[in-house]
């Protein structure tokens, strides 16, 4: 049995776990239930919204931890040991306990999802290093690789370069090659490659298909900005509409045989374009988020959250003991 | 996938020569760059160990080719940079113009393609 300082702060740690969990079946809970109308929302409204949507459970954790902490350490007349949000266990913390258990469950897999991410990162930093000393470069932050493949990306977090392979300027126009350097310039004033990676981080901690899902709609938040951008600048946006469609046809047939795809992922793949098609063909009328509702969103999940931890603390001793 | 940059160089004399065993690339690079004998053969090890040449022996020596071409593996090498965001988590880390794109099948493309002419026709129509 452990007991005083360290029992409180293991203590705000397993109050901090189970709230995770508790906020984090909400924000799955929404967005299984309305990630279809976020097309419908106008771009940076969306993008918003899916940072708060996957940044909600940590949120969460925030607020119910400072709600913990404070009645103990201050005296409130709120708080108290009769109200909802209470932990009566707050100065001892049994070692063998449930709550050791879900400590370490949440402690090893932050480290997973760290160390995955930073050895990806490694690796991605690894063959893009070699990728760019087998390219040829054209302006200070965009290179020219020699490759039939037709593709076009940008990457780096802080020096961004826009790659661009010679398949891709072969079979191009000029019109349809500034279009392409200009998407790419705006991904890298964007930062996107950077923010895809946190994002990615974020979403680790959701269940798969509810990350899929939330990095799906990231992804065409990000392209359609970087697309409103080329626009900005007087770009027919028919021409980029066609640019895009034509690219997706080249890489179709590069891959020797169309793919015929009928899983989600393609599903989501055909939506991406097809959302960026009709939304350049001005076929989406997009509207604002409704701010009231979203702030309404995330004080109920932070409320009812507290007021689950008494709960869930409970039941669970039903089961398990201390 | 990292390589040094006599393992680049390396691998670019065997895309050119096709097969040489660790005498001869030592003796072309001894010319050009100095170096010792154990230095190439241990470059030509890594690059086998990395998957990048193959062997077979041929009297006492090991007789080294390249397994997969410049361009195969630049494509590989694109191919996996780019690797999608929604199934890899590699594709986190770029922000590709057409991302995902050979997921599709040609009738989608088609009528996406049918939908941006008929959009070009109506456009056409309202400026006469």
């Amino acid at each position: 049995m452990i007991e005083g300082g360290l029992a409180v702060l293991l203590n705000i740690l397993a109050i901090a776990t189970i709230t995770f969990v508790l906020s984090n079946i909400a924000v799955s809970a929404v967005v299984t239930l309305l990630a279809q109308r976020f097309v419908g929302l106008e771009v940076q409204s969306r993008k918003v919204i899916l940072w708060l949507l996957v940044t909600a459970p940590w949120f969460a954790v925030f607020c119910v931890s400072i709600c913990f902490v404070y009645p103990f350490y201050y005296t409130n007349a709120f708080f108290n040991d009769n109200s909802m949000a209470h932990w009566h266990h707050m100065t001892s913390f049994e070692l063998l306990s449930w709550h050791s258990v879900t400590l370490v469950i949440a402690f090893s897999y932050i480290a997973y999802v760290f160390i995955n991410k930073i050895v990806t990162l490694i690796k991605h930093k690894n063959e893009l290093k070699l990728l760019t000393s087998y390219s040829q470069q054209l302006e200070q932050n965009t290179y020219k690789i020699d490759s039939p493949m037709p593709n076009a990306f940008t990457s780096g977090f802080f020096t961004k370069s826009c790659f661009v392979t010679s398949g891709i300027l072969d079979k191009t126009t000029a019109d349809e090659q500034d279009i392409i350097f200009r998407h790419e310039q705006a991904h890298a004033a964007y930062s996107d490659p950077l923010k895809k990676w946190v994002f990615s981080i974020f979403s680790a901690f959701f269940l798969p298909f509810i990350a899929n899902r939330l990095k799906l709609h990231m992804t065409l938040a990000m392209e359609q900005a970087a697309d409103l951008k080329v626009l900005n600048d007087g770009t027919s946006p028919t021409l980029v509409a066609s640019t895009l469609v034509k690219i997706a046809k080249l890489n179709a047939n590069n891959q020797q045989g169309i793919v015929l795809n009928g899983d989600l992922v393609a599903n989501f793949g055909i939506e991406v374009l097809e959302q960026r098609v009709y939304f350049l063909l001005g076929q989406l009328e997009l509207t604002p988020a409704n701010r009231l509702l979203t702030f309404m969103f995330l004080a109920v999940t932070v409320v009812l959250s507290m007021l689950s931890i008494d709960g869930v603390h409970h039941l669970m001793e039903t089961v398990f003991n201390h | 996938m990292l390589l040094g940059e006599l393992e680049k160089l390396v691998l670019q004399y065997l895309w050119q020569k096709k097969s040489a065993d660790v005498k001869q690339v030592f003796a072309h690079f001894e010319k050009v760059r100095g170096g010792s004998l154990n230095t190439i053969q241990t470059t030509l090890d890594r690059l086998y160990k990395k998957g990048l040449l193959s062997r077979h022996k041929e009297g006492y020596a090991f007789q080294y080719q390249p397994k997969v071409e410049r361009h195969e593996l630049i494509a590989q090498l694109i191919k996996s940079v780019t690797n999608d965001f929604i199934t890899e988590d590699e594709n986190s880390l770029v922000a590709a113009f057409s991302s995902i794109s050979d997921d599709f099948n040609e009738e989608q493309l088609n009528r996406l393609e049918a939908l941006i002419e008929a959009k070009r026709e109506k456009l056409k129509q309202g400026n006469r």
